[in-house]
């Protein structure tokens, strides 16, 4: 299991013997000539934390209204040479663009992005995306998001089970949940098992002290039958494991029973 | 653009798709006149950048409330989730909650 979830299948480095600016910039002037604008300042930024700062500082100098969109897709003024040389246009090592009456703001690519099988961002030694300036990496687990203290919270395995069943976010925890293994969370807290559905949904209660207990579901998504946990309010499930789960998707038991149609 | 409001077939059963509920409009309860359209057909977009949208079907928003008048051959698409039918009717939007024991109160399931 570990070794499966170190796995990164794709590195994607940027080539900057590749990345001609030349060529970028030729069809920055391309895009504002068409449009019958004048050849605008070309801004090329490393670091979208400079990028996003330099378009506020446009914003609020000149307003919002003269932002320019060159290429509409659904119009006929475009003719397929048009779309094909923008498309290769964005493919030449373009992350970001912002285009100004004045000013052409281009956010060149990251350094590195790295990506699993499924090509979600992924990686647990460190960023998935990577910049130049490190300002602005990006941690995800399997296509997850997480937050920088989050992300080595998890990957370092410093969560305990019940910090892990705290995670707000439900895909997170999810992710951290099989990081961490369905067993550890069993042999950790040791809940007790109140119910179990024939839907496969599972009801557990979990004595934090004398004052707190706590309820949790364990059940899988019937399309990607990846297995999650989620808290329900201990006074309204009857003990009943599917009352619970119909309570949480905002229908009756008999309702949540009757469904035909679930993905 | 005019959207009829009610249909007389109505499915009587709900339907979910991942952390999305889709709860048929029973017992003469209608779409809100003044509900407008949501012309990219998005139900439900999470904070992980997956979406569900809808195909051959329309989303109507009025004030907090989602809903989605079903055509013949509507189905419900996700980057995850299996493409799932929603059969001819009527039905309310809504998204998965989940108890916070710590505050005793139901929140939006976050994803």
């Amino acid at each position: 299991m570990a070794d499966l979830w170190q796995e990164v299948n794709q590195i994607l480095l940027r080539d900057n013997d590749k990345l001609k600016i030349s060529d970028i910039k030729d069809d920055i002037i391309w895009l504002y000539l068409r449009r019958q604008l004048k050849e605008p300042e070309i801004k090329l930024y490393e670091s979208p934390k400079v990028f996003n700062k330099s378009i506020n500082e446009y914003d609020h100098k000149y307003g919002l209204k003269n932002e320019i969109e060159f290429i509409v897709y659904h119009t006929e003024n475009n003719t397929s040479n048009d779309i094909t040389r923008y498309c290769n246009f964005i493919k030449k090592g373009i992350f970001e663009a912002r285009f100004n009456d004045h000013v052409a703001h281009v956010l060149m690519l990251p350094k590195k992005i790295l990506i699993d099988d499924k090509n979600e961002f992924h990686s647990l030694k460190g960023a998935a995306i990577q910049w130049h300036d490190k300002t602005a990496d990006k941690y995800y687990i399997h296509g997850r998001r997480f937050s920088k203290k989050l992300f080595f919270q998890v990957k370092d395995r410093k969560l305990s089970m019940l910090s892990v069943m705290k995670i707000k976010n439900i895909e997170q925890r999810y992710i951290t949940l099989q990081l961490y293994g369905i067993d550890k969370l069993m042999s950790e807290l040791h809940p007790e098992l109140i119910n179990e559905s024939k839907k496969g949904n599972k009801l557990y209660s979990y004595k934090v002290d004398e004052d707190l207990t706590l309820n949790f579901l364990l059940y899988s998504c019937p399309s990607t039958k990846n297995t999650y946990t989620k808290f329900v309010d201990p006074f309204t499930h009857n003990n009943n494991a599917d009352k619970a789960m119909a309570i949480s998707h905002n229908m009756s038991l008999e309702a949540y029973l009757s469904m035909e149609h679930e993905g | 653009m005019r959207v009829n409001f009610s249909l007389s077939n109505q499915y009587q059963k709900p339907i979910r798709h991942g952390d999305v509920d889709i709860l048929p409009l029973l017992n003469g309860d209608v779409i809100p006149k003044d509900a407008k359209i949501q012309k990219d057909g998005l139900v439900m977009h999470g904070e992980n950048g997956h979406s569900h949208t809808i195909l051959n079907g329309q989303v109507l928003i009025f004030e907090d409330h989602k809903y989605i008048k079903a055509e013949k051959d509507t189905y419900l698409i996700h980057e995850e989730h299996n493409k799932t039918l929603i059969p001819q009717g009527i039905y309310e939007v809504k998204q998965e909650v989940e108890f916070d024991p710590f505050t005793s109160t139901l929140l939006r399931v976050r994803d």
